[in-house]
C-alpha cells in the first residue's frame, strides 16, 4: 500500500499532520459514525472536516459510505409501502382471534 | 419506555386518536379491529426487516399487539400510538432473533476497510461525483441494495435498520441489543462499511455481482 501511494499524496498526509495535527485515515473512520450523527464537538469535527479536504481517498469513501447509507434506507422502506397496502386477512384475523383467546400462539 | 420519534417538541395528539386509544382502554373490539387492520402492515414490515421471515415476522406482530393491549391502560400518547406500536414490535423481533442467538457478532473483516501501518487508507474505487443512479429504475437499484443488505450477518443488519430505519438513537439500539453504546457504534458503522463494499459493483454499473 505505501508504494502505490504517491509522492505528492505523501507529502500531503505528512503536511496535514505535521501542520495541522490533524487524523490519519484510520483516525477518521473511527470518527465516522459521530460525524455523520453531528455528535461531535466543534473541534473534533474540523478535524473530521481537515482531513476529508485534505485526503482524496478518505473523502471518496466519505462521499460512498454516505450514498450507500441513504440507498439502504431507500431500499428497505419500498417494501414497506407495498406491505401497507397488502396485509394478510389471515394474520387480522389471528390476531383478533388471539386477542378473544388471549392467547399469543400463532403459526409456530 | 424512551422514545426518538419527537426530539425537542411534544407530540399533540388528534382528537381522533385520542378517542381511539379512549375505546381501546375500554375493551372496544371494534376500536381493536380498526388498529389492527391500520397499523399491522407498517409492523409487519418493520417485523420482516429484522427476521427476515414471514411467519416469524407474523408471530412478532401478533405478540405485538398482545403486549400492546395489556400496557394499553398504562399508555400515555407521548408518541402516536402506530410509533409505539413500531416500537413494541421491534422489541419481539429482537427478542426473537436474540433467542436464536442471531445476534452474535461474526467475522466480516475482508468487508472492512484496509489500512496500512501508519494508518493511510487503502485505495479502493469508489463512488463517483455524480449520482450514476440518477436516471436507472429506482426500483432495480433499490431490490439490488436490498440483496446485499441480505448478505449482512443479523448482528450488523439489525444495527444497519434499528439506527438508520427506525431512527432509533444509539443509547436506544445499544440497549435493546443489550451492548455498550460504543460496541453499538462500532457495529452501526461495520455494517455501513460492510454495505458499502457489497453494493461497490453497483457503482460501474454492474447489477450482476
Amino acid at each position: 500500500m505505501n508504494g502505490r501511494r504517491s509522492l505528492l499524496e505523501s507529502i500531503r498526509h505528512w503536511v496535514d499532520r505535521s501542520l495541522h495535527g490533524a487524523m490519519t485515515c484510520a483516525e477518521f473512520e473511527s470518527a465516522l459514525v459521530d460525524y455523520l450523527d453531528g455528535s461531535m464537538s466543534t473541534l473534533a469535527k474540523r478535524q473530521v472536516d481537515l482531513h476529508t479536504l485534505l485526503c482524496p481517498r478518505c473523502r471518496r469513501y466519505l462521499r460512498a459510505y454516505d450514498r450507500a447509507r441513504r440507498l439502504a434506507v431507500e431500499a428497505l422502506r419500498e417494501p414497506e409501502m407495498e406491505t401497507l397496502s397488502a396485509v394478510p386477512e389471515d394474520l387480522v384475523q389471528a390476531i383478533l382471534s388471539a386477542r378473544r383467546s388471549g392467547s399469543t400462539a400463532h403459526g409456530s | 419506555m424512551e422514545q426518538s420519534e419527537d426530539p425537542g417538541r411534544a407530540y399533540r395528539i388528534d382528537p381522533v386518536e385520542a378517542a381511539l386509544i379512549d375505546r381501546l382502554k375500554a375493551g372496544d373490539d371494534r376500536a381493536f379491529e380498526a388498529l389492527v387492520r391500520r397499523e399491522s402492515g407498517r409492523m409487519l414490515a418493520a417485523a420482516r426487516r429484522l427476521v427476515r421471515d414471514e411467519a416469524a415476522a407474523q408471530d412478532c406482530v401478533q405478540e405485538a399487539f398482545i403486549s400492546a393491549l395489556k400496557a394499553i391502560d398504562a399508555f400515555e400518547p407521548r408518541v402516536p400510538i402506530g410509533a409505539w406500536l413500531n416500537r413494541i414490535t421491534v422489541n419481539a423481533a429482537l427478542m426473537r432473533l436474540r433467542k436464536a442467538r442471531r445476534l452474535a457478532e461474526t467475522p466480516i473483516d475482508d468487508l472492512l476497510p484496509a489500512f496500512d501501518a501508519d494508518g493511510w487508507r487503502e485505495d479502493r474505487p469508489e463512488a463517483p461525483e455524480a449520482d450514476p443512479f440518477a436516471d436507472l429504475e429506482r426500483q432495480r437499484v433499490r431490490a439490488f441494495v436490498r440483496t446485499k443488505i441480505d448478505l449482512l450477518p443479523d448482528a450488523y443488519r439489525t444495527a444497519l435498520v434499528l439506527r438508520d430505519l427506525e431512527g432509533w438513537s444509539t443509547k436506544e439500539a445499544a440497549d435493546a441489543l443489550g451492548i455498550a453504546e460504543g460496541a453499538m457504534k462500532v457495529r452501526l458503522h461495520r455494517a455501513r462499511s460492510a454495505l458499502k463494499r457489497l453494493i461497490e459493483p453497483f457503482w460501474t454499473g454492474d447489477y450482476s455481482a
